[in-house]
């Protein structure tokens, strides 16, 4: 009997180990929550963005291209949901089209707000992930750390003098730009990703309150505190809603 | 009673611990050489981004071994050349000025940290690290002989056992020429993924556990500042930025010199090439798509007054006087030096 029973407990710890072992993962059960994707369309004067090309004018009457349009968006905040995700997006590159808000509480919302930029909390070296692309945003320690919230670069021109080039760059915590709230109606459903259509008014980063004269206010911003207090400025109205 | 029935519970159990073992579908041991490849990812150093890795030809410790193997033998070629006759390793797996039949002139790409990168060769025509050395077999380089390269893998036990191990093939002198080719060029990618830089003296600096001289601190604060403005394309840790840009090397681009236009057909790509890292710049020299500089301080001295403009310069090297100049000093030239030499691996 004894050595039976041994044999039949061995059995039964094999048959279990087995069944265990072979056991596929549990689908975790789908959360009570939904997802909002954002499609943001960019454009120049209400024309499509065109990258490369010199045919934009800018309020202060100059021909800009656009050759570089990268940045973050953070610190959403949908109803009372204060989300941390944060966005790297690339408005020239068709992947820089479309984000996707997960996790958000059912009902009807109101209007939608976010930073351009990283929030604090994220805007430290490591804080994010070291892609490629953030590894390239990286704002120098040296000039203060983080990521540069946005790199906004092309070429400009006036008149018949030579075209020149610009760089509008910003970073560093205290010009994150907190984008003013979009009044938008819009409802979550649980489980289900619903969708809203934003657009960049690129010519906004140029427009008001300063429009920008590149020859007066200058080329680049990076580092000089008054340019990019403008710039920040220029950028709390860029996002409007389709 | 209960013998019995105890009996029939084990044989149950039994039975189906042996059905389950089937379902599972173990491999049984044998004596036969089994095709079992190590998949793998290297360790990175701090700061890295993801490695890229291959879905076609993920990275495996045996293909990376006979790629190892090809990169330094000549028997891929009909001439006796290697990947290391120009890709040296003394010179951080680069060269001196390679000039093609026709006589024009490239710098050596590095083969270090490739695998992070997205596009390769200086005008970027490559798009894919699995497939660039699947160019090496043409007329310029190896000029391989197919018969010939044939026989020499039949001859050759090692081979045989190398392609098995890396990719199951039994008898890879009976494929055709091209797939010998690819699998060649598979096993060269896998290598040259697996080959990252070692720390430099630089990198132990920014992990606090090394000192740099005050000439690299100075130049660091040059290469990290709008001054010198060398970061916005070499921000570290990979010191290039898998695009490409016209850095004013000229203002009319013919012929090669038309970089990345060559390959999109686009003027708004016209003098554009893509950036390389500075990794072991020091030893990797002629510098630019074309070798036109000979040292670093040449390279500094272009950036610092020889840029030229055209249509499609890079807006950011306008972010400088009006005469596209950045006027260093010799001193600053000087610490930008030493800063590019700090970012020599201290060990190949």
């Amino acid at each position: 009997m004894k050595p039976l029973k041994s044999y039949c407990s061995l059995a039964v710890l094999l048959a279990l180990l087995l069944i265990l072992g072979c056991k596929k993962e549990t689908p975790i059960p789908s959360p009570e929550t939904g997802n909002l994707v954002l499609k943001i369309n960019y454009t120049f004067n209400n024309q499509k963005l065109i990258p490369d090309s010199l045919i934009f004018r800018t309020p202060t009457g100059y021909l800009v291209s656009v050759s570089r349009l990268e940045y973050y968006l953070s610190g959403f905040k949908i109803g009372a949901t204060n989300t941390t995700n944060w966005y790297y997006l690339n408005g020239l590159k068709p992947e820089g089209n479309t984000l996707l808000l997960t996790d958000l509480a059912p009902g009807n919302y109101q209007s939608i707000q976010f930073s351009i930029g990283l929030i604090p909390e994220l805007n430290q070296h490591g804080k994010i992930s070291g892609t490629f692309e953030n590894n390239q945003m990286i704002w120098p320690t040296e000039m203060g750390g983080g990521y540069h919230f946005l790199k906004f670069e092309g070429r400009y021109k006036k008149e018949e003098r030579n075209p020149g080039g610009y760089a509008i760059h910003l970073g560093t915590d205290s010009f994150l730009i907190q984008h003013q709230a979009l009044p938008v109606q819009f409802s979550i459903h649980k489980n289900q990703t619903d969708t809203l259509h934003l657009t960049m008014q690129v010519e906004e980063w140029l427009s008001h309150p300063w429009p920008w004269d590149f020859e007066k206010d200058g080329n680049y911003t990076m580092g000089i505190s008054e340019a990019m207090k403008k710039v920040m400025q220029n950028g709390n109205k860029v996002f409007k809603v389709d | 009673m209960e013998t019995r029935y105890l009996k029939w519970i084990s044989l149950g159990l039994l039975t189906t611990i042996v059905f389950g073992l089937a379902q599972c579908k173990k491999e049984i041991a044998s004596t036969e050489k089994v095709y079992a490849p190590s998949y793998y990812l290297p360790e990175l150093p701090q700061g890295y981004p993801p490695l890229i890795n291959s879905e076609k030809n993920p990275l495996t410790k045996e293909g990376e071994k006979l790629g190892a193997y090809l990169y330094s033998d000549p028997i891929l070629s009909s001439n006796g050349m290697t990947c290391t006759s120009c890709h040296q390793p003394a010179l951080s797996w680069s060269g001196p000025l390679y000039v093609n039949p026709k006589g024009i002139k490239t710098s050596v790409p590095i083969h270090l940290n490739l695998g992070f990168r997205t596009v390769f060769n200086w005008n970027g025509s490559a798009p894919d690290l699995d497939l660039v050395a699947k160019g090496d077999f043409e007329p310029e380089f190896f000029n391989t002989d197919s018969n010939e390269l044939k026989l020499k893998l039949q001859a050759s036990s090692l081979y045989q056992g190398l392609f098995f191990e890396a990719f199951g093939v039994k008898k890879v002198h009976q494929l055709t020429f091209d797939s010998i080719k690819t699998l060649a060029s598979y096993a060269l990618a896998q290598h040259l993924r697996a080959r990252i830089a070692k720390p430099s003296t630089f990198d132990l600096y920014r992990q606090r556990r090394g000192t740099i001289t005050p000439e690299i601190y100075r130049g660091m604060l040059l290469f990290f500042s709008e001054k010198a403005d060398c970061f916005h394309c070499h921000m570290e840790p990979m010191y290039c930025d898998n695009s490409a840009h016209n850095n004013g090397l000229q203002a009319n681009h013919e012929g090669v010199d038309k970089g990345l236009e060559l390959v999109t057909g686009k003027a708004s790509d016209r003098g554009k090439f893509i950036t390389p890292t500075l990794r072991n710049l020091s030893k990797t020299g002629p510098y630019m798509h074309d070798g036109r500089f000979t040292t670093l301080e040449e390279v500094i001295e272009f950036y610092d007054s020889g840029i030229k403009n055209s249509e499609t310069l890079d807006p950011i090297m306008f972010k400088r006087h009006e005469d596209l100049k950045l006027n260093l000093t010799q001193q600053d030239k000087a610490d930008l030096v030493s800063f590019l030499k700090s970012l020599n691996s201290l060990e190949e």
